[in-house]
């Protein structure tokens, strides 16, 4: 039954195997209920996501989140897309939405936009665009705070 | 109770649409693309992709519907009417949307999944179908009624992948009824340690339209990333020599300004791009060369190398706040009426906190075309005032009055932006040179206009 929720509220990406340009395969059972899940929409012509990711990649570890980005280029600039985010060295999945099928289920219509859940897997804020403001309120949300 | 819960839950829609007033003319131009979707338990999906345009001019106003009815499983997946597919990234077929252009492209048939372990069948049959959005207004560009076949075969471990397709096109509105174009294809991909290779290859063959001669056609993209901790090297190179596949694939490309000079047509090129930190600093610079090898002919001798563009990029980043771009491109016959265009490019862009977040670009760019030389300067300035709201002013100006650009030479316009959970809803005021702009956490492409502009960006 809870899985069954989870289905409902999470979407396309929320469970079984997601396979990653730069982490393999990953299996998404085991992610969700053991960490609080940050899933961001960008492209590499989209400055603000590329600065959004680039914020998320340097306190996700001090947050305790797990990171997934969803890149919307494109199929074709999949090596263009291989080749930037080892540049940046991000170290966090990334996976392409090479049809927009998963920015349809989670009715994205701008980027950037990201999803923040608990670790129970509650959605405890949408953002859509990236403002430097947005890091602390990612903080005072996990840690159980309400929006200002 | 549980059955109309579960019918509220997976429900979900998003919108894009945006109006706009020329202070010109009072043309009025209107228009939404969004999504409906709604699933029926785990397996069964139905949505519909629509869009809705209302400009002044009547012969411009289209509502139309792109409906799909899904089905999936672990191991199956079947998707009728209005579906979206790509083989071998673009290669062979790249029928997916493009969103940063609002190009969309469609199927109109049927299309059946088989995922066994670790590998994949697709099989598809359809008419495509596409809507471009350009000068505000969203058209269709091939009203045909070409058929497409085809059939893809994947197979990847996590180290080792390998596509194989073929993609057949029958075309009945040529004189010879029976007349067909087919693309098949291979891509492999290895990811071991530090590297990642991949090599795409296609072969096209088919009946030229009027002479019913032998039509051929190849294409190779190939792709070496090497990642070590400190520094990371990308290699690509491209030979495509007649693949464009009647608008149906859209082959990769390896410039920065990802432009195709012969359309997929006849392009070759090679580009190279690293990228470092040195301590907090990052470093990428750019090498790329694209150039059109198709020959003219009696009936388009202008048709002979194109287009040509080189570019070098540096770009430091110094923890995260600032961003210095040095670019110099160079283009031929990017244009009918220009032989060449030189650009050269300083810009730095990057954020700081003035009491409130503001975001900044400015660059100045020395152009130089085949009679006449000129700069652009330009500034964008964005500031998050209140909590989700953002303005922005953005000014540009030549120092001398462009053909290209309508003979204008200074262009500025106010943009606020208002972010919600769901959604932004923008106004922005003024004039604008167009091209791709970023301003107050968002992005997008913008055609040049004057005028007032509202847009709404609404999704959940």
């Amino acid at each position: 039954m809870f899985k069954f929720m989870l289905l409902l509220i999470f979407g396309l990406i929320e469970s079984g195997s997601i396979e990653t340009l730069n982490f393999g395969t990953i299996d998404m059972d085991t992610i969700w209920s053991s960490k609080p899940v940050y899933i961001s929409f960008w492209a590499t012509y989209c400055t603000s996501c590329v600065r959004e990711l680039d914020e998320i990649n340097r306190i996700k570890d001090s947050l305790g989140i797990f990171v997934i980005a969803v890149c919307e280029d494109g199929s074709r600039k999949e090596s263009k897309v291989i080749s930037f985010i080892k540049g940046k060295k991000w170290s966090f999945p990334v996976l392409m939405d090479d049809r927009q099928s998963v920015m349809k289920q989670y009715g994205v219509t701008a980027l950037p936009s990201s999803f923040l859940y608990n670790k129970e897997g509650k959605l405890l804020k949408r953002f859509t665009g990236f403002s430097p403001r947005d890091v602390d309120l990612i903080k005072r949300l996990l840690e159980g705070g309400n929006e200002p | 109770m549980n059955f109309f819960l579960t019918l509220l839950l997976q429900f979900h829609f998003s919108v894009s649409g945006e109006y706009l007033l020329d202070k010109d003319t009072l043309a009025e131009y209107s228009s939404i693309f969004g999504n409906l979707q709604h699933s029926i338990g785990e397996n069964l999906s139905l949505s519909s992709d629509f869009i809705l345009q209302l400009h002044s001019d009547p012969s411009e106003r289209i509502f139309t519907l792109m409906p799909q009815v899904s089905f999936s499983s672990s191991t199956f997946s079947l998707k009728l009417f209005d579906f979206q597919s790509s083989f071998q990234n673009g290669l062979v077929l790249a029928q997916e949307p493009d969103l940063a252009f609002k190009r969309l492209r469609y199927l109109r048939g049927l299309s059946a999944e088989i995922a066994i372990g670790q590998m994949e069948i697709t099989a598809l049959t359809g008419q495509p179908f596409n809507y471009d959005y350009d000068a505000f207004s969203f058209r269709t560009t091939n009203d045909t009624v070409d058929l497409l076949r085809g059939l893809s075969f994947k197979y990847a471990n996590g180290i080792v992948d390998f596509e194989a397709s073929y993609l057949r096109l029958n075309r009945r509105n040529m004189p010879e009824p029976y007349a067909f174009q087919e693309i098949f294809g291979c891509s492999w991909g290895l990811q071991r340690g530090i590297f990642d290779l991949v090599l795409n290859v296609a072969r096209k063959w088919g009946v030229e339209p009027l002479t019913f001669g032998r039509m051929k056609g190849f294409g190779v993209h190939t792709f070496l990333n090497t990642s070590f901790p400190a520094i990371n090297f990308s290699l690509s190179a491209v030979f495509y020599d007649s693949i464009n596949f009647w608008g149906y694939n859209l082959p990769a490309v390896i410039t920065e300004k990802e432009l195709l000079p012969g359309s997929g047509f006849s392009d070759k090129g090679i580009g190279f791009n690293t990228a470092f930190y040195l301590g907090n600093t990052y470093f990428e610079g750019g090498l790329g060369s694209l150039v059109s090898i198709e020959e003219g002919n009696l009936l388009s001798p202008d048709d002979g190398k194109a287009f040509q563009e080189t570019y070098l990029k540096t770009k430091l980043n110094i923890p995260s706040r600032v961003e210095i771009k040095l670019a110099r491109e160079y283009y031929l016959r990017v244009e009918p009426e220009y032989e060449q265009l030189y650009v050269y490019t300083l810009e730095s862009r990057g954020f700081f906190s003035w009491g409130v977040p503001v975001d900044y670009v400015m660059n100045v760019s020395f152009n130089e075309e085949d009679c006449f030389s000129y700069y652009v300067l330009g500034t964008v300035i964005s500031a998050e005032i209140l909590r989700d709201f953002s303005f922005g002013f953005n000014i540009e100006y030549a120092t001398r009055k462009i053909p290209r650009y309508e003979n204008e030479e200074l262009w500025a316009n106010l943009e606020i932006i208002y972010r919600f959970d769901y959604g932004t809803l923008t106004l922005d005021v003024g004039n604008r040179r167009g091209g791709l702009v970023c301003s107050g956490g968002m992005c997008r492409v913008v055609p040049p206009f004057s005028g007032i502009t509202l847009g709404l960006n609404f999704g959940f």
